[in-house]
């Protein structure tokens, strides 16, 4: 039995925006799904339902077997880190820390001993008798964390918990959060808006548009074979270039090139065709190629983005392009690609064509 | 630079002499006898009768009983103030909490009839107050002298718009921490409103220490007289052809307005550490 549990939830707000429209999840005991979508897509929606902040107007919930969609946020057995980590101003970090397990009555003695453990774990001994605003970014995020982590709930609720961080610090706390959760054992629910957050931290994606899951599975699968359109744009950056082109008896045209596949999908129309940046070459090993107009080089150091043109095809390119790219190389080049690494979606439907 | 700041302290020492001159002289006018005043109008100077008017002012009745001493009057005006602001506050939090954090039916309608009230002061209404009061039998103490007076819009709007700059995950925090709507209040809300709840204390407290006509209009019987009362009724002995005790009104000025003084400079240290400290 999953340990949190999500049948048909539908979100209305009083003023008539459908925020949720229709999401099934069951999560794993331990799991870490990550809830990862556009802006306003419904995430925090999503997840402050489960939290009891906002009521559902269809659906039901399940925390470890228990239906909870009625009862208040204190009795879900859930603990939430928040963006902008709502620490409670005038208390101390040990305060912030006990305040939710005085709430329900444990003994002093039990509080002192679980804030302790927590405040090693998070490297906080030091600072339980400061005030948040005494604490940086980092350490006020950990105190949320902390004060996740002395409830020992069921399951760990973040929305967006690192945005208000800077990009190092991002990347440690994400760290530390994986680590933390992995050897806590806590299933967790991540709502972010950043890929690379969200493809590092999952054990299971979920890619939210417009209040429906469009693709549920594990990092690499949503990389490797996005079943839509708006799943293979969303995960990857730079983002993967789109071309228009026709499918016909196996044979795929884009622009001037005409390509036979080994492998066509039984279709035959209008197709987008996908191509990840760093599926582009520069070595002649792989299979097809494309004549490619050099306009802009956006060097990253170890890489390098090549904008430009295929002749024949509308659409801006962009090449990932390993080492640096010598500016004054020539302004035409040759680009390869594999049938196995293209993705093609129905024009009309978006949807993957096996 | 340097001479810029020694430009603003000059004017701001002419601004504090000026503001402080007129109490001086009452000082100093204070530790004269009445012939000299009488005699010689206000003192610069500290006169040869030092404290002994402050003793008269505190000790001695004025009127035709003797339960009217200044000690007493003081002692009324403190309740009067104590009660005034801290009944302003407790009510118009409560009222705030209530307003921004419930779902009331007609909500904005409650809101604009507590802030209309504001139209309606105390001098407006004075008569239908004091019929409800003579009528509730509370003529003659404490709670008729503090009652009618606390609800007030100005704090209830102050504290309102306060509570809407507190972030709602707190709200949401709390929420899930098992913090009930009282405890929310009591351990969030009302620490963090520590610099408010000072700024209308000192406010407040002023105002109802300061407060002449309603119990001008209240008591009839001189253990409940107010400070404030009692110097009016020093001098209008004039009235009967008599000459009033200067010195002594004076003193009494001067011990009337220590009590404001006090809570205005230890609330502002307090208010001002608040400021510093907090965040939201
Ligand atoms: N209280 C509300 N009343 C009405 N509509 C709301 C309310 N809260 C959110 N919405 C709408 O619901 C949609 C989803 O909001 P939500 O906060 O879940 O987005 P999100 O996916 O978390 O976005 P972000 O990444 O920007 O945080 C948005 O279009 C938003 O405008
Ligand atoms: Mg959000």
């Amino acid at each position: 039995m999953g340990a949190l549990r999500l049948t048909n939830i539908h979100k209305t707000y009083a003023n008539g925006h459908q925020a949720v429209r229709g999401i099934n999840i069951e999560i794993e005991k331990g799991e870490f799904l990550v809830l990862v979508g556009p802006s306003g897509c419904g995430k925090s929606t999503l997840l402050r339902t489960i939290a009891g902040l906002e009521a559902i107007s269809e659906g039901e919930i399940h925390i470890a077997g228990q239906r909870v969609d009625t009862e208040a946020p204190a009795k879900r057995d859930i603990a939430m880190v928040f963006q902008n980590y709502a620490l409670y101003p005038h208390m101390t970090v040990y305060k912030n820390m006990a305040y939710g397990l005085h709430n329900r009555g444990v003994d002093k003695q039990t509080i002192d001993q679980k804030v302790k453990h927590a405040a090693g774990l998070l490297k906080l001994t030091d600072y339980l008798h400061r005030k948040p605003s005494q604490l940086s970014g980092g350490q006020r995020q950990r105190v949320a964390m902390g004060r996740a982590i002395v409830r020992d709930p069921q399951a760990f609720l973040f929305d967006e918990p690192l945005s208000n961080l800077d990009a190092k610090l991002r990347v440690q706390m994400r760290n530390e959060i994986k680590t933390l959760q992995r050897s806590l054992g806590t299933t967790s629910v991540y709502v972010t808006h950043d890929q690379t957050e969200a493809m590092t931290l999952a054990d299971r994606l979920a890619v939210v548009n417009a209040g429906v899951i469009e693709q549920m599975g594990s990092p690499m699968e949503i990389y490797e074979r996005p079943q839509t359109v708006f799943v293979a744009g969303f995960i990857g950056s730079p983002a993967m270039n789109f071309l228009t082109g026709r499918l016909h008896n196996g044979r795929l045209e884009i622009g001037e090139l005409s390509i036979v596949l080994q492998q066509p999908p039984r279709f035959d129309g209008e197709v987008i065709v996908g191509l990840r940046p760093e599926h582009l070459y520069r070595q002649a090993e792989h299979a097809f190629s494309l004549p490619f107009q050099i306009e802009v080089l956006e060097p990253l150091g170890a890489d390098t983005l090549v904008w430009g043109h295929v002749s024949g095809v509308q659409e801006t390119v962009v090449a990932r392009l390993s080492r640096a790219y010598p500016a004054d190389a020539p302004r035409t080049l040759t680009l390869y690609f594999n049938e196995a690494e293209l993705h093609l979606f129905d024009a009309a439907t978006e949807q993957r064509l096996s | 630079m340097q001479r810029a700041s020694v430009f603003d302290h000059l004017i701001l020492w002419a601004g504090v002499i000026f503001l402080l001159f007129p109490v001086w002289m009452l000082f100093a006018s204070s530790t004269h006898s009445v012939e000299n005043i009488v005699r010689d109008g206000l003192q610069f100077l500290p006169g040869g009768n030092g404290f002994e008017a402050y003793k008269t002012a505190l000790t001695s009745a004025s009127g035709f009983t003797d339960t009217a001493t200044g000690l007493r009057m003081m002692m009324n005006s403190l309740i009067m103030g104590l009660g005034f602001a801290i009944g302003k506050i407790v009510i118009s939090m409560c009222a705030a909490y209530a307003l921004v954090y419930f779902r009331l039916p007609f909500a904005t309608f409650w809101f604009w009839l507590i802030f209309s009230t504001l139209l309606l002061p105390l001098e407006v209404r004075i008569v239908p107050s004091y019929e409800v009061v003579s009528q509730l039998g509370l003529l003659n103490s404490y709670t008729g002298l503090i009652l009618p007076l606390i609800a007030s819009a100005t704090a209830t709007f102050y504290f309102q718009q306060f509570y809407k700059t507190v972030p709602d995950e707190l709200l949401e925090a709390a929420q899930l921490d098992n913090a009930n709507a009282w405890r929310f209040f009591k351990d969030i809300l009302v620490p963090l409103s520590r610099t408010m709840m000072a700024a209308m204390f000192i406010i407040m407290f002023v105002v109802g220490w300061n407060q002449y006509l309603w119990p001008l209009m209240m008591t009839t019987e001189e253990s409940y007289y107010t400070i404030v009362m009692g110097i009016k009724n020093i001098l209008s002995v004039v009235r009967e052809g008599r000459v009033p005790q200067y010195n002594v009104a004076f003193a009494m000025v001067m011990l009337a307005m220590l009590p404001p003084v006090a809570v205005v400079v230890f609330f502002q240290r307090w208010f001002i550490q608040g400021l510093v400290e907090s965040e939201k």
